[in-house]
C-alpha cells in the first residue's frame, strides 16, 4: 500500500455526482426506490419449516427434507389466501429447478414476486437447515455436573443405554422410567424424574396395543394414569426418519425418546461401526432432549455371568453417556431384574439396582427386588456389591461367601474385599465371622 | 481523544484548506458553511502518522474529516483522504485512510444531526463522507458511512453501536451506495446485508438506484 498510483478507471458515481450534475432534492426524491424482500416469518418444528409473507398472504411449508450429496429437496406446499398453488419435491439448492417453479407460479398465481419468494426461502431453509454449532472456546471452571432426567439412568440431552438379554423386561422398565417422566411416581430406591416432559417410544419391536396395555396396567400398579406418552411404529433405519422425529419432538415437547431397540433402529449391518455412528450422530441432532437406547447383548455374551456389553459395535458402550446392563429373572407372576452400571462419564459406578414387578390381569406393581436371592443377577455384580448383598446380620466366614458366589473367588479377592467394605462401614467383623454393618 | 486531532479541531486550523483539497470538496458541491460546520481541513503531513498510527509514503496532500458524535463535540476517530490515491498489494485503490486498527463509525453531519437521531421521516445514509454532505446540503437528514461494509461489528453483520443512537424503528431509510451497486455483486450483497440487518431493528430499507450514467 505505498505506491502512488493514478486512477486509470473511471471513478464509481455516487449521490455527489447526482447532485453535481445540476440535480436538487426533488430529483433525488423522484429516484426510483427497490425494496428489499422482506423476510418472511419462519417457524421451525424440528425440521419442518413453515414460512409466511403475511402482507402478500402467502405460505410455505417445507417438510421431508433431505439431504444428499450436497443437495437439499423439501416437499414444498405453496399457498395464497389459504388455496394451495403448488405442492411437490423441489431440489432448494438448485437454481433452475426454482426457476421452473417460479414460471409455474407466476402463470398460475402472477402479481407477486415469486422468485424472490422462493429464493429467499430456499437460502433461509437451507441456512438454518444445514447450521453446525460454532467453534467456542472451553473456559475452564468448576461448572455443574451433569443433570439428570432420572438419577440415575438417564442424563439430560445424552444418550443412555439399557441393554439386556431379549425378554428380560427392557421394554417394562423403560416404561417405569417414563411412567416416573409422565406421572411423576416414584420408582423403587427412592428414585424419581427430576421434571415433567413428553416422552416419544420408537418401536422397531412390538406394536401399539401391547405397548398401550403394559402403560395401562402399570398406571393401574402406581395407582394413577399414565398419559401423554407418544408413540411411533418404526419400520425404516432411525436416520431416514429422523427428521419427521425431529418435527415430533419439537412438536410434543418431547424431552425423552426411547429407541426399542437399537439393531434395528441401526439398519442394515447393525453390527458395525458405521451404522452405529451414523445413527448415534443423528441421534445428536435431538438437542436437549435424553435418549435411551435398549440394546440387546451377543449370543455369546447372553451366556456369560460377569459383565456384558451392548450387541454390536464397541461405539455402543463407548459414545453413549451412561450404559446399564440388566438381567431379569422370570417366574410365574414376577420379573425380578437387576440393572447394573455399566458405565458413567463424570461419577463414580452406582451399586446395581434391584426391582421386582409382580403381574395380575388387573396391574403390573413395581416393588424393590432382593438380588441376593437370585444367584444369576448376584453374578453380574462386582465381587464387593455381591459380597455386600450376601452378608447378613448373624454372619458368614469366608469360605461360607465364597461358596455362595459363583464362580467362587479366591479367598484372598474375597478378604480383600470384606476389609474394603468394612473400611466404608457396610461390613463388621465378628470373630471369624462378617456381617452386614 | 487523540491529542494531535484535538490540536487539528482547534481554532488555529480553521480555514485550513489546501487548493487541491478545496478543488475536491467542491467538486463534490460542498459549501464553505459545510466545510467549516464538519471541521473539514488540510492535514499538515507531519501530522499524518500521528493521527493514524502508521506512516503513508508517496502521500502529497492529507484531508481530514474528523467524525461528529452524536452527543456533541468528536468522536476520536477520523478518515483523511490522501492525495494522490495509494495502491495496495493486491491493485485496490485506497483513497482514504483511518487510524490503525480503529472500526468503522457512522459520519454524522452537524446541520442534521437532531432529525437524523430523532426525526420520524426518511433518513438518508449514504455511501461516502461528502456525499452524505452534498445529500444533507439539499435539506434531507442525512449519515454517512465510510463504505458499504462500514456499517457492521468485524466478523458479524450486527449494526455498529453508532445505530443505537438513531431512531430506527418503523422509519424508512433510504440507502444510497455508489452507482456500482448494479454492477458489483459483492457490493449488492453488502447492502443487501445492510438492509436485513436494518430490518431486524424493524427499520424500512429501500434502496434509491442513482441512474447508470448521470447527466446534467
Amino acid at each position: 500500500m505505498t505506491t502512488p498510483h493514478l486512477e486509470d478507471k473511471p471513478p464509481k458515481q455516487g449521490a455527489d455526482d447526482f447532485i453535481a450534475a445540476g440535480h436538487r432534492e426533488a430529483d433525488l426524491q423522484e429516484l426510483p426506490r427497490r425494496e428489499f424482500a422482506t423476510d418472511p416469518d419462519v417457524e421451525r418444528m424440528g425440521d419442518d419449516f413453515t414460512l409466511t409473507w403475511p402482507a402478500d398472504r402467502v405460505t410455505l411449508a417445507a417438510v421431508s427434507l433431505r439431504e444428499h450429496h450436497g443437495e437439499l429437496t423439501a416437499l414444498l406446499t405453496i399457498a395464497r389466501d389459504g388455496q394451495d398453488c403448488h405442492w411437490g419435491r423441489l431440489n432448494l439448492t438448485a437454481t433452475r429447478s426454482r426457476e421452473e417453479l417460479v414460471k409455474k407460479l407466476t402463470h398460475e398465481s402472477p402479481g407477486l414476486p415469486w422468485r424472490r419468494f422462493l429464493d429467499r426461502a430456499a437460502q433461509l431453509i437451507t441456512e438454518q437447515f444445514t447450521a453446525t454449532d460454532p467453534t467456542v472456546e472451553l473456559i475452564p471452571q468448576l461448572g455443574e455436573r451433569d443433570r439428570y432426567l432420572l438419577e440415575p439412568f438417564l442424563i439430560e440431552d445424552a444418550v443412555s443405554v439399557l441393554f439386556a438379554d431379549g425378554g428380560s423386561g427392557k421394554g417394562f422398565v423403560s416404561l417405569a422410567f417414563a411412567a416416573s417422566i409422565r406421572a411423576a411416581v416414584g420408582l423403587p430406591g427412592g428414585i424419581g424424574a427430576a421434571k415433567k416432559t413428553g416422552v416419544l417410544y420408537l418401536d422397531w419391536e412390538t406394536s401399539q396395543r401391547p405397548l398401550e396395555r403394559r402403560v395401562y396396567l402399570l398406571g393401574r400398579g402406581f395407582g394413577t394414569s399414565i398419559t401423554g406418552i407418544q408413540y411411533r411404529r418404526m419400520t425404516r433405519p432411525l436416520v431416514d426418519d429422523m427428521p419427521a422425529i425431529r418435527a415430533d419432538a419439537a412438536r410434543h415437547g418431547i424431552g425423552l425418546v426411547i429407541v426399542d431397540s437399537w439393531a434395528p433402529a441401526c439398519g442394515e449391518g447393525p453390527e458395525g461401526s458405521d451404522a452405529s455412528t451414523r445413527s448415534l450422530n443423528a441421534l445428536r441432532s435431538l438437542t436437549s432432549v435424553s435418549k435411551l437406547l435398549l440394546a440387546h447383548v451377543s449370543k455369546v455374551m447372553a451366556d456369560t455371568r460377569t459383565a456384558t456389553r451392548p450387541y454390536g459395535s464397541v461405539f455402543n458402550q463407548n459414545l453413549p453417556r451412561s450404559v446399564w446392563e440388566m438381567r431379569g429373572v422370570q417366574e410365574e407372576d414376577s420379573l425380578t431384574v437387576t440393572l447394573y452400571d455399566r458405565k458413567e462419564n463424570d461419577a463414580p459406578r452406582r451399586k446395581p439396582i434391584t426391582w421386582r414387578f409382580d403381574f395380575s390381569e388387573e396391574r403390573i406393581r413395581l416393588g424393590p427386588g432382593d438380588i441376593a436371592e437370585h444367584a444369576d443377577l448376584l453374578a453380574g455384580a462386582k465381587l464387593p456389591e455381591q459380597l455386600a448383598a450376601l452378608l447378613n446380620l448373624t454372619g458368614r466366614t469366608p469360605e461360607e461367601l465364597a461358596d455362595l458366589i459363583e464362580p467362587a473367588p479366591k479367598l484372598d479377592s474375597l478378604r480383600k474385599a470384606l476389609r474394603r467394605l468394612e473400611t466404608k462401614g457396610r461390613a463388621k467383623k465378628i470373630g471369624d465371622l462378617w456381617c452386614r454393618a | 481523544m487523540n491529542r494531535w486531532l484535538a490540536h487539528l479541531l482547534s481554532r488555529a486550523f480553521d480555514g485550513s484548506l489546501a487548493g487541491e483539497h478545496r478543488e475536491d470538496l467542491r467538486r463534490s458541491t460542498l459549501t464553505d458553511e459545510t466545510i467549516a460546520a464538519q471541521f473539514i481541513r488540510s492535514v499538515p503531513l507531519a501530522m499524518l502518522a500521528r493521527l493514524l498510527g502508521f506512516d503513508g509514503p508517496g502521500i502529497r496532500s492529507a484531508l481530514l474529516f474528523p467524525y461528529r458524535a452524536p452527543g456533541g463535540g468528536f468522536m476520536d476517530h477520523v478518515r483523511i483522504k490522501v492525495f494522490p490515491p495509494l495502491t495496495d498489494a493486491d491493485g485496490h485503490t485506497i483513497k482514504y485512510l483511518q487510524p490503525k486498527g480503529s472500526a468503522p463509525r457512522l459520519y454524522f453531519v452537524a446541520g442534521c444531526l437532531r432529525e437524523v437521531l430523532e426525526g420520524e421521516g426518511p433518513v438518508w445514509l449514504v455511501e461516502g463522507e461528502k456525499k452524505a454532505l452534498a445529500v444533507a446540503q439539499l435539506g434531507l437528514p442525512a449519515v454517512g458511512l465510510a463504505g458499504v461494509e462500514a456499517w457492521h461489528v468485524r466478523a458479524s453483520r450486527s449494526l455498529i453501536e453508532d445505530f443505537d443512537e438513531i431512531r430506527l424503528e418503523g422509519r424508512v431509510v433510504e440507502l444510497v451506495p455508489d452507482g456500482d451497486v448494479a454492477t458489483n455483486p459483492n457490493v449488492s450483497l453488502a447492502v443487501r446485508r445492510l438492509a436485513m440487518a436494518l430490518e431486524a431493528r424493524r427499520a424500512r430499507p429501500r434502496l434509491v438506484e442513482l441512474p447508470r450514467e448521470i447527466r446534467s
